[in-house]
């Protein structure tokens, strides 16, 4: 590994370009908030070394942001998780029938939005949490379980969207309701996308 | 979005943050895209947009590295729409890491981001995952991923 290092520090030897001019040139110049980036504004005025035309960098900017993720920002809410709510995600969560009754017993459970999913490292691994998914998602309620306004469950699930040539998993922006046991989702019907007639059973089931 | 006033003091924190991070920031972007124009134009892009907030941001150096990684990484997505990138580096002021860039084209973007910020910028797992607005856990498995997946391209290339 020490020669990966060795690789990386290769890339001190390319000078940078002194960009100091640059950003305060556009520092200067009024925004236009018609494109949206972080909280999130992008001039349309481009500099020197301006690029892609405004349309398809709007359409980049949207799939980059939604694989990069960002605390501040709204993920965009049309995700299909159908990978993940379809079928059994861990051999135990079949072993119940889904019931509002068997729903309260589950020591989790809350209403979130995928924003990260992190497939199996290697399948045929022989450590157990290299063969999981690890599916990140931003908290809008806990109905129990947790309070962090982020929370990362496993599941062993695999997603199908997600691809080496870099593009976004589709259920990246999905809104949940979601529940299972330790750190693992369960699905047959204990996670399923949300609808408000659903989160009313899910608030039922836990009291609230 | 209210674009707060350049003040002097705002000005040297910025030109100070520019001057011991710029270059860093501005190879970690080359290494996450493998585009010089599209790494001048996030980091210039980056700290245009968070000169403009002034104060309204806690963290600047975050904040710059954070949007400056979003901004190049939806450029790279835009270009992957309307052109076909290159397997090779052209440039001949890549030549150093020519074989690198070619490697990192193989990895995803999280996991080449994740491997960038940690083995070039030298930021710990809880850093990156600030800046990707991931998790901890996430990025070490990015890393993990990454690593493996460098080590046998770079073989594959040295063979």
């Amino acid at each position: 590994m020490s020669d990966l290092h060795e690789r990386f520090r290769r890339t001190d030897r390319i000078s940078a370009p002194d960009l100091s001019e640059e950003l305060w040139a556009r520092a200067s110049r009024p925004e236009d908030d018609t494109v949206v980036v972080l909280d999130r504004v992008r001039p349309r005025g481009r500099g020197p070394v301006a690029l892609a035309a405004a349309f398809t960098l709007l359409a980049g900017l949207a799939v980059g942001a939604a694989m990069l993720g960002d605390a501040d920002e709204t993920v965009m809410a049309t995700g299909d998780a159908s990978w993940l709510t379809d079928g059994s995600s861990s051999t135990l969560s079949c072993v119940e029938e889904f019931t509002p009754e068997n729903l309260a017993r589950r020591s989790w459970a809350f209403d979130g939005t995928i924003i990260e999913v992190v497939p199996p490292v290697d399948l045929e691994s022989p450590n157990p949490d290299e063969q999981v998914t690890l599916v990140t998602f931003r908290v809008t309620r806990w109905y129990t379980g947790g309070s962090d306004e982020t929370v990362i469950v496993k599941t062993s699930n695999v997603p199908g969207g997600v691809t080496m040539n870099g593009d976004a998993d589709p259920s990246i922006g999905a809104r949940l309701l979601a529940s299972g046991e330790a750190e693992y989702l369960w699905g047959c019907g204990f996670t399923m996308p949300y609808t408000e007639q659903d989160a009313a059973v899910f608030a039922a089931a836990f009291g609230g | 979005m209210q674009t707060a006033a350049v003040t002097p003091e705002i000005k040297d924190r910025f030109e100070g943050l520019y001057r011991e991070h710029g270059d860093r920031l501005w190879r970690s972007l080359l290494l996450f895209t493998g585009r010089p124009e599209i790494a001048s134009d996030a980091a210039a892009e980056a700290f245009a947009q968070a000169i403009r907030r002034g104060d309204q941001i806690r963290d600047p150096l975050a904040w710059v590295w954070r949007a400056a990684f979003k901004i190049a990484s939806g450029e790279l997505a835009a270009e992957r729409r309307t052109v076909e990138l290159v397997d090779e580096p052209t440039d001949p002021m890549l030549e150093p890491v020519a074989d690198l860039l070619a490697a990192l084209r193989r990895l995803t973007p999280h996991q080449r981001a994740s491997i960038t910020l940690h083995h070039h910028a030298g930021y710990s797992y809880r850093e990156i995952a600030r800046i990707l607005g991931s998790s901890t856990s996430a990025v070490g498995v990015h890393i993990h991923r990454a690593k493996r997946l460098l080590r046998a391209a770079l073989e594959d290339r040295d063979e």
